[in-house]
């Protein structure tokens, strides 16, 4: 087996020990990306140069000489970022050492290209981009998810074992469950973020997407910039809802996610919780109303109507609907933020994580991003963030990690959300449903990825 | 040649106040979006809320007591 398909922290411990050449490494990562990227789409740039002025100046850290790709989010020194997009909404970027990039260099890792997203950030499927759409490596007629599209793309297709991506509404975990790997979103403020476009953010994080829990607490530990230790999840204590966004799912994705949930019950020797979570109604309108609107105070109907045909449509009809939104109404999502807040504080008190899937349908095609739930047909944006709002909008951890493969071989996800600075529990978590299902779902791969 | 209907109304009426030059794209997109997040708005704007905001909301930590 080649190194690079080895997990990112045998990678890093093989590099240490010596066993392993780094340099031969970066040169072997470039050698995949240039075979496998082709049919993904998911690394839009390589810079061989400065990866090897990463690797030459690498300190001793805990991802020492290990490949890792970055979404088009934050910029480089070497590169400004396009956030997906071929026209900026604000001041043109410029290259810089944002917060993400100076967490990896600390910590030694290799930057070795750009990944792709969807554009603007404004998307759950991935297949709209500047760069033209990632595919999602099991299927690539599929969306990779968005709007980490790239690194969920990249990580499933092992063109790496690790990837930063950015979670605003679900952006790391849609696109970890569509492409079976595991992704972390952190407590808002944990990780690094420096130079993001939208800087007074108050529902986008940075985080990793690994292929498994460990990997990401390797990745996590760098960009939190402290370690993220392992605990003892023995007694877990798994909150389920009966709502929508448990319940109003493909049944082959709730039927995955209920088997993990029982599974992960039975390892921790914990227990299942019914809860009933005051105003999860409106939350979801709530984290898409604050979601879209905050960077509102910099951007002006003026700029909006200069954007070139360059931009696509709908991302330009959808920035002009932004300012037609009832400010009541967003407002009002502002209290439903606190009554939720408030709410899942009561929730935590009763239970440790509150578990439904990460998506409510597998990957959806690319030409035509809808799914299908007992509700009918919808739009994936608006199914996937109905699962994955509410932990923007409150500021919880949330991840999403691979519970299974449908009747179509695609990936399912599963996703855990715990109180406030407890994301080393989610990691404990998913660590415990990995050994109880024998890490059969995580070590599961497309076949770009098996050699088939 | 037909009549825009209420919403379509609202929507150029609305862009060009705002200085856009709305074309069938932006009716069409924004009628697709307003059919899917319409409804929950108007739900919002319905709903009986509990509490108020947080006026020093922190969210990397859960709620203070009010």
């Amino acid at each position: 087996m080649s190194i690079l398909d080895r997990p990112l922290r045998e990678q890093a411990a093989e590099i240490a020990s010596g066993s392993a050449d780094a340099s031969e490494v970066l040169d072997a990562t470039l050698e995949r990306i240039e075979e496998r990227n082709p049919d993904l789409n998911a690394v839009v740039e390589t810079f061989a140069e400065q990866s090897r002025e990463m690797l030459q100046d690498a300190p001793d850290g805990p991802l020492r000489g290990v490949p890792v790709v970055i979404k088009d989010e934050w910029p480089l020194p070497w590169r400004a970022h396009r956030f997906g997009a071929a026209e900026s909404l604000g001041a043109a970027p410029e290259p810089g050492e944002s917060g993400p990039y100076r967490a990896l260099r600390d910590a030694g890792a290799v930057i070795v290209g750009v990944a792709n997203m969807h554009e603007y950030g404004a998307g759950s499927t991935g297949h709209i981009s500047v760069y033209g759409p990632a595919r999602n490596p099991w299927d690539t007629s599929r969306c990779p998810g968005g709007s980490s599209s790239g690194p969920g793309s990249a990580v499933g297709g092992r063109l790496v074992a690790g990837a930063v991506g950015a979670d605003g509404i679900g952006s790391i975990r849609y696109p970890a469950a569509y492409c079976g790997i595991t992704g972390l979103k952190p407590t808002f403020g944990r990780s690094a973020m420096e130079g993001h476009p939208v800087a007074r953010t108050t529902t986008v994080v940075s985080g990793p997407m690994c292929p498994d829990a460990a990997d990401c607490r390797l990745l996590g530990s760098a960009l939190f910039g402290e370690q993220l230790q392992a605990g003892d999840v023995s007694g877990l204590r798994i909150g389920v809802v009966r709502a929508p966004v448990a319940e109003d799912c493909a049944p082959e994705v709730r039927a995955a996610c209920d088997t993990a949930v029982d599974a992960l019950r039975s390892q921790t020797g914990g227990e299942i919780v019914e809860l009933d979570i005051d105003g999860l109604e409106h939350s979801h309108v709530a984290a898409i109303l604050i979601g879209t609107t905050e960077e509102l105070d910099e951007l002006s109907p003026a700029r909006v109507a200069a954007l070139g045909d360059d931009v696509s449509p709908i991302a330009r009809a959808l920035l002009k609907y932004r300012f037609l939104l009832p400010a009541a109404a967003i407002a009002r999502a502002h209290r439903v933020r606190s009554l939720m807040r408030r709410s899942l504080a009561d929730a935590f008190a009763d239970v440790d994580v509150i578990a439904w899937p990460a998506v409510p349908a597998p990957a959806p095609p690319l030409d035509n991003p809808t799914v299908e739930l007992p509700s009918g047909r919808h739009a994936a944006d608006w199914a996937n963030s109905r699962s994955g709002g509410l932990a923007n909008l409150t500021g919880v951890p949330s991840i999403s990690m691979p519970v299974g493969l449908s009747s179509e071989g695609l990936p399912i996800g599963l996703q855990l959300q715990a109180a406030w600075g407890r994301d080393e529990l989610l990691l404990d978590a998913a660590e415990a449903l990995e050994r109880a299902t024998g890490r059969e779902h995580v070590e599961a791969l497309p076949a770009i990825a098996a050699g088939v | 040649m037909e009549a825009a209907d209420p919403f379509e109304q609202f929507v150029r009426t609305g862009l060009e106040r705002l200085g856009f030059t709305p074309d069938d794209v932006d009716v069409a997109v924004l009628r697709a979006t307003d059919s899917v997040y319409g409804g929950q708005i108007e739900a919002l704007m319905d709903a009986d809320l509990d509490g108020d905001v947080e006026l020093d909301l922190d969210l990397s930590r859960e709620p203070r007591p009010s």
